[in-house]
Formats: structure tokens, C-alpha cells, sequence
């Protein structure tokens, strides 16, 4: 009895299991459900063959409707409708048509696929920065100047932009193109500084007290423009030598330490292993600094501090002549939103000194899954803080990139979150989910080969973090082009 | 962009780099209800059935692979000739010249494909020679159907083996598509026997195949894709970015993730290899449970650890010229068996790691020791654990500097008050990790009370039981990330 051939049962098995995911194809789910943290989502078997479907999450072309005024722009959008009309058009033509174009297609896509290798480069989308773009006047009109004075850029950013790498590789391009030699701003100790790819920088354990927007700020000390401010807890040292990841950063001329309320004056400072110099700080509230010039190109810094609690200590900036800075100012796991807990007053003791043109913000992350609505809220007063601090300077919102196998809704959530709040402050917006690829693209990034993010579906990779910073740098560029 | 009907069909029954085709992917069921359909209708002809199983098989690596659909079919040439010119001579001298041909040619396929960009990559490190590197395209499962095609001619010049005298037959058996991309490595000897006889399947059987094909989508689809993308590669992307807790725990997370992504890979492909009506042998059995290292590598991968073995230990000499070159045999196989799993130095390492590890419990007798009661045993489990999750910090890691950060993170900087922080933070993780590794240490004997109760379920039931999985393999798969979370300390 047991020995019965039962063959006939597998092929009724799997057929029954189809009919039943065809069945429940047709279930569709009109609330959010939330399991445990996992939204519920409709499961359609036969999605591949049908035609992607329509999202009312958020809308790719939807932003600034009533503002597209670029000519441009408007023949692109021509364009579009005039596909859509001609595969209307082929509609009535009937099968036959879509038979044979499938085929012309099919032959084509099989010899491209010859080389066998799974590139970004067939998904990624030349993407234009969006919505308000002339207020990217106030750098648009500095660059022109590049020549004679120096520029800068702030790229703050959550964990993605840690190491330097995207804001490595939009330095490395502007100051190509625009001169500029220095990594830029840098903090005295970081959380990041094992995987900097610019800079390795040094200094000793327990030596250091922080306060952070990020990480916390028990002494309520003033913030400084990175979110961090830093106090000596006994006599330290700190040292940066340069990497050769990008040639634009390996040497440098000028070192500017920025602090306030000095306490103790005398600091010592040498380049590239050489003789220890004294050097003096100035007493006040404001935030200072003190310029430490090479007499040749350098490579390494090293200063010391000879006290506790000498002052609040902010960063050090590695530059030399005229040209583009970019300061990478990694802000780990917070939203962006922390960005208004730094003073007023010393964001504007920063802007006299380092006087900032273009100010990118590039967040979202860890605001996955938040209250959007209040999100919205507490970003927008963030750059509101910064605006008014910087009234000089451009602004730039990078939207959040895809995550995961696929993606979730809040993700597409969060999109229409920041492009809201770019709409709302009236800052520039480039879309780095549609450059990418759009929806499902970060998995591809992580199957292509090379590999260009990390499999945790989230964080770019090097080559990929490289390729993210050249996809800014062009947009940017498109976007000086047209205004030029 | 719009697309027609026939353009996304064509786009779904072509290659897709980006996609290859996996057992837990949609397009895989439809495929195997084809399968199923013709190898039913033709259950009665097995020259049919071979044939048209062996199309099938030929157009699932066509869709993963896509123009190397060829170097399987021309690496089956060589062999299968290979095989019968050495069955057919006389000379010896000549068999092995023909054996050592053969062995070459798979493993120069496979050296090409695969370690081409190391051995460049070691010359240039080792400053005698700057060669660019080769942008070679990997082609999927060709550690395993080299593998499987040499024990083959291998077997006929130890003359374990008669050739096939068909070379569709031979075809078959290298490209049977359950086990052509990521194992178990069948043997000829156990595989080809099986063929032509009618095709069957009794009860019992019909529910140990929904079982494994259950068990192996959950292992695979749910447990180890959600805890690797939302917590393990996060943590073996930049160790230094997490405390040692987190990365002790994900150090033990990616030694569960790594079990239920292989042996439920392994588990599918035996339940749909035995809906076909074929019997592949077990691949995994409970490895965790081992109380030593030698025992271990008797439960993990066993299709590999055999085949190693039979060709490469045995035929360095294995244990019969003397004690060192037991050892020397013993260590030579494990570093070559690390370097199989993939083109590095760490595999090398990781490898050696347990060659010393097995040529020490063969010194000391250990295996037999920790037999001697449960109290040994136990700890034996727990000490064979970590030092499996130890070594395979090294096979994870990208670079030996994420290696020893992550064993430098464990060591210096563990912070444990972080723990209860993490078990708030990452409750499904926490979930799936235990239900991995309880079920992993449940007795073998509920292990077949599941099975007979789903041989016991009508079809309809156990219809709806792979529906309801697949419904959640989908839901994990479609979940948003979870967030990040950096613990304060």
C-alpha cells in the first residue's frame, strides 16, 4: 500500500499551489498592516508579466509641477507623452505588432548580453537637480571666482557619507576641474577614522572628551559646524597624514585649527615630522583660528596640546591656494534634524571664517519608518537654522537612496517626505533614488559586477560611494552649465 | 518605460545577469510545474524523460548563466570521451595520461574562471609582476559540476565505474538542474544507476519532499536572507563601526545564516530532485550538533567532504604511508578544500584552520574522548561551535583587516550592557536566530513526525501549507530594511 507510485502527485501538488497564489494575487490590502515591524504587502505571482503598477506612494515626475518652466524639461516631458501615444497607437495595431517588436527586441537585448556582465550602467538614469535651482546662485556666482579665492562646500550627511567616500570623490572632481588642493575640514577625533580614505588620523585613546549632536553632549558645550566640539581631558597630540586614495588631497599647505574660549594659549604644532613650533591661541567667546602655514607642501600635521580643558576645540581645515573645498561632515545615525541643536552664534562665527558657498545635505536613513509628518516639520526648522545662518549660500538636498531586495514603502515614503520639505524651504533636490535606478535598483547595485554597494543593501561600497559623489559633481555641473 | 505583454514575457524566459534563477525565485515554480508536467507524461519512456529533463536543465543554466550554457555542454564533451578512451585502453601508461588530461582540462576551467585574478593579484603582491586583472565573469556552479564531472573519469580509471554509452545519459547526470548550481556534488556510481528506472514516489516520500522544499525555503528565504541583509552585513561591512557584542552576535548570526542559506539550498534541491522521482543523498545533518571538528566535517557539506576524501585525500596517500603524512595529508586537503569555496587567501586560511584543527584531534583522540560522556559532549558542542563560528569570521569577512577588526571589536571592546539594547532593538532577528538554532538541536525523531504528518495531510494540504510559505518568503523579502541602530554606551 505504502509502496504506491504516487508520480502523478507532484505535477497536481505544484499546479494546486500555483492556482492558490494566483487566488491570492487577488487579495488586495487597502490598510497598512504592520507584523512585528513588517509592513504586509500584496503577493502577486504573476507581477513579472503584467504592467509595473501605478504607486500612489509617490510619483517620479511629481515635483514642482507648476514650476517646470525649463524648456528643456518640457521637451523631455513631449517626449514621454508621445511614447505613451505611439504605444497607444501600436495598441490598435494589435498582437501581430507586439509579437514582432518583442522579437526585434529580443534579439537585440540577447547579443547585448554577450559580455555576460550585470552593469549599473544599463540601469542608472541621468538625473537633473530639481525644484528651486536658482537658489544655487549664490555658488553658481562664487565658482566663477574659483580661480582667484577659495569656495566651499559642507556635505553633511548621516553614515553614508562616512570615510570621505562620496564627498571624496565630489571633492576629488571640483577640485580637478576648479583647483583646490586639502581634504577640507576635519574633526580632532572621529568615529570614522579607521576607514577615512583620505586621511589617516591619529591620536591617543582617553585623551579626548566629545560632545556631539550625535552621540551626546553632557557638558552642554557649543557645537561647532561639524556637530561636534572637542576638549582635551590631559596634555594630547593629534595627527593627520594625508592618503593617496584621490591626488588632489595628498599634499597641502595651510592648516587652520578652529576653537574658542581659550583657557591655556600655548600650542605646539610641526609638518611632516619635523621640528615642534609653539603657536598661540587667542581668549573670547567667538569661535577663532589659528592659520599654521607650511613653507612647503606638506603631507602630515601633528599638534599638541599641552592641557586639560585648554578650550573647546572644533577642527582643523587642511588647504592651500585658491579653488574648491568640500568639508565632509558625517553626522552618524541621526536624521539630519540635529543639525538646528548647533548655536546660531557659532554657525555664524563659522560662516565669517570659512564663509560657505553651497551647503549638500544628504539624510535620510534613519528617519525610515518615522513620523513623516513630524520629520518634515523638524528638517524643514534644520535648514531653516542653517539658512538664516548662512544667508549667502546655496542649498542642495540629496534624497535617500533605495534599500533592500526591494523596495518598501517606507522608503517611497520618505521620498515624497524630503522632496516635500526641499518644496517647502524652497532648497534644490536631486533625486538620487531615480538616478540610481529607482525602484528595486539597490539590489542591482549590490549584484553588479563589480559590486558597487554592500550587501547589507543599504551602504554604497567604495566604487559605488565614487560613482554616487560623479553622479552629484555632473548633475551639478549640468545644473552651472544651464545658468551659466 | 511601457512595455508590452510579449516584451516583459520575453524579459522573464530570458538571462538576466541580475537575476539568476533561484529555487526561491517566482519564475521557478512555473518552471518546475513544466518539468514536472513532461517527466509525468513520459514517466514510462525514460529516453524521453532524459531528454526532455536534460532541455530543462540546459535552459535553467542558460537563464542564470547565459552564453556559458556552452562550457557546460564542452566540459561534458571532454569528460565523457575522456571516460570512455580510458575505459577502453589497455596501457596504463596511456589510461593515465588520459585521466590526467581530463583532470587538467576541468581544472584549468575551473582555475580560469575562478582563480585567474588571485594568482595575479598574489604575483603582484608579492612584487613579481604588475599584471592588470581580467574582468572574468564567473560562471554559476562551476565548482560544482567540475567537481561532479572528475569524480567520473576518476572513477573509471579506478575502475569503480563503467562509462555511460550514451552521451545524453552522461549530459544528464552533470546538468540535473536540483543539484547543478550549488550542490549536493552527486556521484556517477549513486546517480546514473537510477535513470532508467520508471520513475516513482510512495507517500512517505511525497511528504518528505514538501518537507525538505518547506524547511529549505524557510532556512534559505526567511532565515538567512532577512537576519544577513538587516543585521550580519551591516556588521561585516565595518566592524569597527559596533561594539563586540554585536559583533560576537553577528559573528553567531552569519554561522547560522551560512547553514540555512547552504543546507537550504541543498534541502530543495533533494525534495525537488525527489518529486522528479531521483534520490540524492543528505548533505547536511545538524553540523551544530557535532562535539568535534573531525565529527563535523562528517555533517557539514557532506557531498564535498567526501569527494575530498575519495579524490584528493585518498589519492595523496590518505592515512597509509605513515603518521606526518597523515598530517601533511590531512592539512593539504583542507587548505585546497578552503580554496574550492572561494579565490582568497582567507578561504587558505580558513582552510588550514581546520586541517590543524582535524590533525590535532587526530593526535590527541579527542573525537573518541569527548564521547566518553554527556558532560564531554556537551562541551565538546559548544567548544566545536565556536570554533567553526571562530574561522568563519575569516571565510566572511572581505578583507583579513574586517577579520581581525571584528575579533579585535569581540576582544577589546565588547560592552556588554549593550546586549539588552540589541534584543529591543532587533526583536525579529533575535526571533529568527533562536527558531534557527532550536530547531536545529531538536531531536531527529520530530524531525519525522513533521514529515509523516505532512505525508499524512491530503494534497490539497499540503498545497496550501507551500502557499502559505512562499506567501511569507515573500512578505520577508518585500520588508523594508530595518533601521540602523547605533546602541549608546
Amino acid at each position: 500500500m505504502n509502496d504506491e507510485n504516487k508520480i502523478t502527485q507532484p505535477v497536481i501538488l505544484i499546479g494546486l499551489t500555483i492556482l492558490i497564489l494566483i487566488a491570492i494575487s487577488f487579495i488586495k490590502i487597502e490598510e497598512e498592516i504592520n507584523v512585528f515591524g513588517i509592513t504586509i504587502q500584496e503577493v502577486d505571482i504573476l507581477s513579472d508579466l503584467k504592467e509595473a503598477p501605478v504607486y500612489d506612494d509617490y510619483y517620479d515626475d511629481d515635483y514642482y509641477d507648476d514650476e517646470y518652466n525649463d524648456e528643456e524639461e518640457d521637451e523631455v516631458r513631449l517626449k514621454r507623452n508621445l511614447i505613451v501615444e505611439q504605444n497607444f497607437s501600436k495598441a490598435s495595431f494589435g498582437v501581430i505588432d507586439n509579437i514582432n517588436d518583442a522579437a526585434v527586441s529580443f534579439i537585440y537585448s540577447e547579443i547585448e548580453k554577450f559580455n555576460n556582465s550585470a552593469s549599473i550602467e544599463d540601469i542608472i538614469e541621468k538625473r537633473k537637480i530639481e525644484g528651486k535651482t536658482d537658489q544655487l546662485k549664490y555658488f553658481f556666482e562664487a565658482i566663477k571666482k574659483a580661480n582667484t579665492k577659495k569656495i566651499r562646500i559642507a556635505h553633511y550627511g548621516d553614515s553614508q557619507i562616512e570615510g570621505d567616500l562620496v564627498t571624496g570623490a565630489i571633492r576629488d572632481r571640483l577640485q580637478k576641474k576648479f583647483g583646490g588642493e586639502g581634504a577640507g575640514y576635519l574633526a580632532l577625533t572621529s568615529q570614522d577614522r579607521m576607514f577615512r580614505i583620505t586621511t589617516d588620523h591619529k591620536y591617543p585613546d582617553d585623551t579626548w572628551e566629545t560632545g556631539s549632536i550625535f552621540v551626546s553632549n553632557r557638558n552642554k558645550w557649543p557645537l561647532g559646524i561639524g556637530g561636534e566640539v572637542f576638549v582635551p581631558t590631559k596634555s594630547t597630540w593629534v595627527s593627520y597624514e594625508t592618503r593617496g586614495y584621490f591626488s588632489t588631497v595628498r599634499k597641502f599647505k595651510i592648516a587652520r585649527l578652529f576653537y574658542s574660549d581659550a583657557k591655556i594659549l600655548s600650542i605646539n604644532y610641526s609638518f611632516d615630522g619635523g621640528v615642534s613650533n609653539p603657536a598661540k591661541l587667542s581668549t573670547g567667546s567667538n569661535v577663532k583660528e589659528l592659520i599654521l602655514e607650511a613653507k612647503k607642501k606638506v603631507t602630515s600635521l601633528k599638534l599638541e596640546f599641552s592641557a586639560s580643558e585648554q578650550a573647546y576645540f572644533y577642527g582643523v581645515s587642511l588647504e592651500s591656494g585658491s579653488g574648491i573645498y568640500v568639508d565632509n561632515l558625517p553626522l552618524r545615525g541621526n536624521t539630519g534634524d540635529g543639525l538646528q541643536k548647533i548655536p546660531m552664534d557659532k554657525l555664524q562665527d563659522f560662516n565669517k571664517l570659512l564663509n560657505y558657498k553651497l551647503i549638500i545635505l544628504q539624510f535620510g536613513k534613519n528617519a525610515m519608518g518615522a513620523n513623516y509628518i513630524r520629520y518634515e516639520r523638524e528638517m524643514a526648522q534644520a535648514i531653516e537654522h542653517l539658512k538664516k545662518a548662512f544667508p549667502q549660500c546655496s542649498f542642495l538636498m540629496i534624497s535617500v537612496q533605495d534599500s533592500g531586495f526591494k523596495t518598501g514603502s517606507r522608503t517611497t515614503g520618505l521620498l515624497s517626505s524630503q522632496i516635500r520639505i526641499a518644496k517647502k524651504t524652497g532648497i534644490a533636490f536631486w533625486n538620487l533614488f531615480e538616478a540610481m535606478g529607482g525602484r528595486n535598483s539597490m539590489s542591482k547595485w549590490v549584484k553588479s559586477s563589480p559590486p558597487m554597494a554592500s550587501a547589507d543593501h543599504t551602504h554604497f561600497n567604495h566604487e559605488g560611494s565614487k560613482k554616487v559623489g560623479e553622479m552629484i559633481v555632473e548633475a551639478l555641473l549640468e545644473a552651472y552649465d544651464d545658468y551659466k | 518605460m511601457d512595455t508590452t505583454f510579449f516584451e516583459r514575457l520575453i524579459t522573464l524566459l530570458t538571462y538576466n545577469p541580475f537575476e539568476p534563477l533561484l529555487f526561491n525565485s517566482g519564475f521557478f515554480i512555473f518552471f518546475f510545474l513544466f518539468v514536472l508536467i513532461f517527466s509525468r507524461f513520459f514517466y514510462h519512456n525514460p529516453r524521453a524523460k532524459v531528454f526532455f529533463i536534460t532541455f530543462f536543465s540546459f535552459y535553467f543554466y542558460y537563464k542564470s548563466s547565459g552564453i556559458f550554457v556552452y562550457l557546460l555542454l564542452i566540459s561534458s564533451l571532454v569528460d565523457f570521451y575522456a571516460g570512455k578512451y580510458i575505459y577502453d585502453c589497455d596501457n596504463p601508461i596511456r589510461k593515465k595520461f588520459l585521466l590526467i588530461l581530463s583532470v587538467l582540462t576541468n581544472l584549468g576551467i575551473l582555475g580560469y574562471f575562478k582563480y585567474t585574478n588571485f594568482f595575479l593579484q598574489t604575483f603582484n603582491s608579492l612584487g613579481a609582476g604588475n599584471f592588470e586583472l581580467i574582468d572574468i565573469f564567473l560562471p554559476v556552479g562551476i565548482s560544482f559540476f567540475t567537481f561532479q564531472s572528475m569524480s567520473y573519469t576518476i572513477d573509471i580509471y579506478r575502475g569503480k565505474l563503467n562509462p555511460e554509452k550514451r552521451f545524453i545519459d552522461f549530459l544528464f547526470f552533470v546538468s540535473f538542474f536540483p543539484q547543478l548550481v550549488a550542490g549536493p556534488i552527486v556521484r556517477a556510481a549513486d546517480f546514473l544507476p537510477q535513470i532508467y528506472q520508471k520513475s516513482f514516489i510512495t507517500k512517505e516520500e511525497m511528504g518528505r519532499a514538501v518537507f525538505l522544499i518547506l524547511a529549505g525555503l524557510m532556512k534559505k528565504a526567511i532565515i538567512a536572507d532577512y537576519i544577513s541583509i538587516n543585521f550580519v552585513d551591516r556588521v561585516f561591512e565595518w566592524p569597527t563601526r559596533f561594539t563586540g557584542v554585536e559583533n560576537l552576535l553577528a559573528s553567531y548570526g552569519y554561522a547560522l545564516q551560512i547553514y540555512c542559506d547552504f543546507s537550504g539550498y541543498s534541502d530543495m534541491a533533494i525534495g525537488l530532485a525527489l518529486m522528479l522521482g531521483f534520490r540524492l543523498n543528505i548533505n547536511f545533518n545538524s553540523p551544530y550538533k557535532s562535539a568535534s571538528i573531525t565529527e563535523f566535517w562528517r555533517r557539514w557539506h557532506i557531498s564535498l567532504s567526501s569527494w575530498l576524501r575519495d579524490y584528493l585525500y585518498i589519492s595523496l596517500g590518505g592515512n597509509r604511508i605513515g603518521n606526518i603524512r597523515t598530517y601533511l595529508n590531512l592539512l593539504i586537503t583542507m587548505l585546497l578544500g578552503g580554496l574550492w569555496h572561494g579565490a582568497s587567501w582567507r578561504f587558505i586560511i580558513w582552510g588550514a584552520l581546520h586541517g590543524f584543527g582535524l590533525a590535532f584531534e587526530r593526535f590527541t583522540n579527542w573525537p573518541k574522548i569527548v564521547n566518553k560522556n554527556k558532560f564531554l559532549r556537551v562541551l565538546g558542542v559548544i567548544f566545536t561551535f565556536h570554533f567553526w563560528a571562530f574561522t568563519m569570521i575569516f571565510f566572511r569577512a572581505q578583507s583579513f583587516e574586517i577579520a581581525f577588526d571584528v575579533i579585535n571589536q569581540i576582544f577589546t571592546f565588547f560592552q556588554s550592557e549593550v546586549f539588552i539594547q540589541w534584543i529591543e532593538g532587533y526583536p525579529i532577528i533575535l526571533f529568527l536566530m533562536i527558531v534557527g538554532f532550536a530547531t536545529h538541536y531538536f531531536p531527529e525523531k520530530w524531525e519525522l513526525k513533521i514529515q509523516k504528518f505532512i505525508s499524512w495531510l491530503p494534497l490539497i494540504g499540503k498545497a496550501i501549507l507551500i502557499a502559505i510559505v512562499i506567501w511569507l518568503v515573500a512578505q520577508f523579502k518585500s520588508a523594508d530594511i530595518q533601521p540602523f541602530i547605533y546602541f549608546q554606551f
